[in-house]
């Protein structure tokens, strides 16, 4: 007999296998019938235990709130009976109330065949059987020679490691952060030049991202724009109030 | 010698399970003498040390769940720790409405299974068996190992699991348990 040691990897913070077990749990507390009913009345619970979940993977949060959902949809439907939602998802939710009562069940059982198992009573088989005689007899072609090559081959067939570029997503600015920005500044001083606006860019894009923010705050007319001669310093000031509603 | 003695003698010296198609072959027997022989041997062996556990055709002789804290010590083997509640609720899944598919499985959980699946298949309590319907979704089943597990020599022995395969409809799929109600009242299992 091989004894397998194997580790659990499953570690989980909440008392809970899923959704269904909360629920579950819910409604038993509540000493209730599995309905669309009582379903409809543990909706609020339900989602006051999701919100509380600490340490559990987007994927199971994602499990959670599949049933949160439907839970959502059945007391809208009990609480709006003459709106009541009689599309498809309509369906799903008298699933809820189906899948639950056959979730009981299993769980149920569960707790029989665990106590099963608590009891110790196994059933052992014979652990040296006519089939476990081993023997090594290798073929006679098995030489040195052929092991070396064999071993070469595996050796070669191994895959590259393969290196994927990596890159780091920098930060956004956007359009509309950057002409609230600009406006801010005009509206401390009477007037600013592009090198003082774009002065305290930190790289290429944010130089862009000011241009166009202050071109587009000169086509809103929430900017005024002045060059008193060719290639002279641009100057920017703010508006007249009246063209300030942006 | 009777075909009762020869079987008994083949699954004392095999020890791994073995299908009746091939006691049949090894005996030159037909498949219903061995069927009446091995319900024999099972009767005659209730209150013995050595109990038959059978699944799916499948018959191994093992000691009596009673023993097992002596076999386990003259043996010097740990026996494998408890599962975790979410391996024993997929593996009655499995065991109740078995052969079927993960994504039934993780319909009635409402949580993805993956992990339980996986390490109940390391420890041989379940297996995969092709799909004729959905090559790509092997279908779940419990393995002979599972029963043994639980101290149960045949799956009928499952807590209600008569009651569970009738109201699923699907008692037609498993004629054995017509065959062998009559011999169900075991005493040896009463978990």
């Amino acid at each position: 007999m091989i004894t397998l040691y194997y580790v659990d990897f499953y570690v989980r913070q909440e008392k809970f296998e899923g959704p269904l077990d909360l629920l579950l749990e819910l409604i038993t507390k509540e000493k209730l019938a599995i309905t669309d009913i009582s379903l409809g009345s543990v909706a609020d619970e339900f989602l006051a235990r999701v919100k509380g979940m600490d340490g559990v993977s987007q994927k199971e949060l994602g499990e959670f709130l599949v049933v949160a959902a439907q839970l959502l949809l059945i007391k809208s439907n009990a609480l709006l009976p003459h709106i009541a939602d009689k599309t498809p998802e309509d369906a799903g939710a008298g699933d809820l109330t189906a899948r639950l009562k056959e979730y009981q069940k299993f769980r149920t059982v569960t707790a029989a065949l665990q106590k099963c198992e608590a009891g110790g009573r196994r059933i052992l088989t014979r652990v040296a059987t006519e089939n476990d005689r081993r023997a090594f007899s290798p073929p006679p072609s098995c030489l040195p020679a052929l092991l070396s090559a064999a071993l070469t081959d595996i050796l070669l067939s191994r895959p590259e490691r393969i290196v994927l570029p990596q890159g780091v997503i920098r930060r956004v600015v956007s359009l509309e952060e950057k002409m609230k920005h600009v406006q801010r500044l005009l509206a401390d001083s009477l007037q600013k030049n592009f090198g003082d606006i774009v002065g305290m860019a930190n790289d290429k894009m944010d130089i862009i991202v000011s241009f166009l923010a202050i071109l587009e705050l000169a086509r809103k007319c929430a900017i005024v724009i002045d060059q008193d001669r060719s290639f002279g310093r641009i100057t920017m000031g703010k508006a007249d109030a009246t063209a300030e509603a942006i | 010698m009777p075909l009762q003695s020869i079987i008994e003698s083949l699954l004392f010296i095999h020890g791994e399970p073995i299908s009746r198609e091939q006691l049949s072959r090894i005996t030159g027997a037909t498949p219903d003498d061995v069927d009446s022989a091995i319900a024999a041997i099972r009767d005659d062996f209730r209150t013995r040390g050595i109990v038959l556990v059978e699944k799916d055709g499948d018959c191994q002789f093992g000691t009596h769940p009673d023993n097992a804290a002596a076999v386990s010590a003259l043996l010097k083997s740990e026996l494998d720790g408890p599962l975790t509640r979410a391996s024993i609720e997929t593996a009655s899944i499995i065991a109740y409405k078995g052969p079927l598919t993960r994504a039934s499985i993780e319909n009635i959980r409402g949580v993805n299974s993956a992990i339980a699946l996986r390490n109940l298949h390391l420890r041989g309590l379940i297996k995969r068996a092709p799909n004729p319907e959905d090559g790509r979704a092997p279908l779940y089943q419990v393995t002979i190992d599972f029963l043994k597990h639980l101290g149960l020599t045949r799956i009928e022995d499952l807590p209600s699991y008569d009651e569970f395969r009738l109201r699923a409809g699907d008692d037609a799929a498993h004629p054995q348990i017509a065959n062998d109600a009559a011999v169900t009242d075991s005493p040896v299992q009463t978990v």
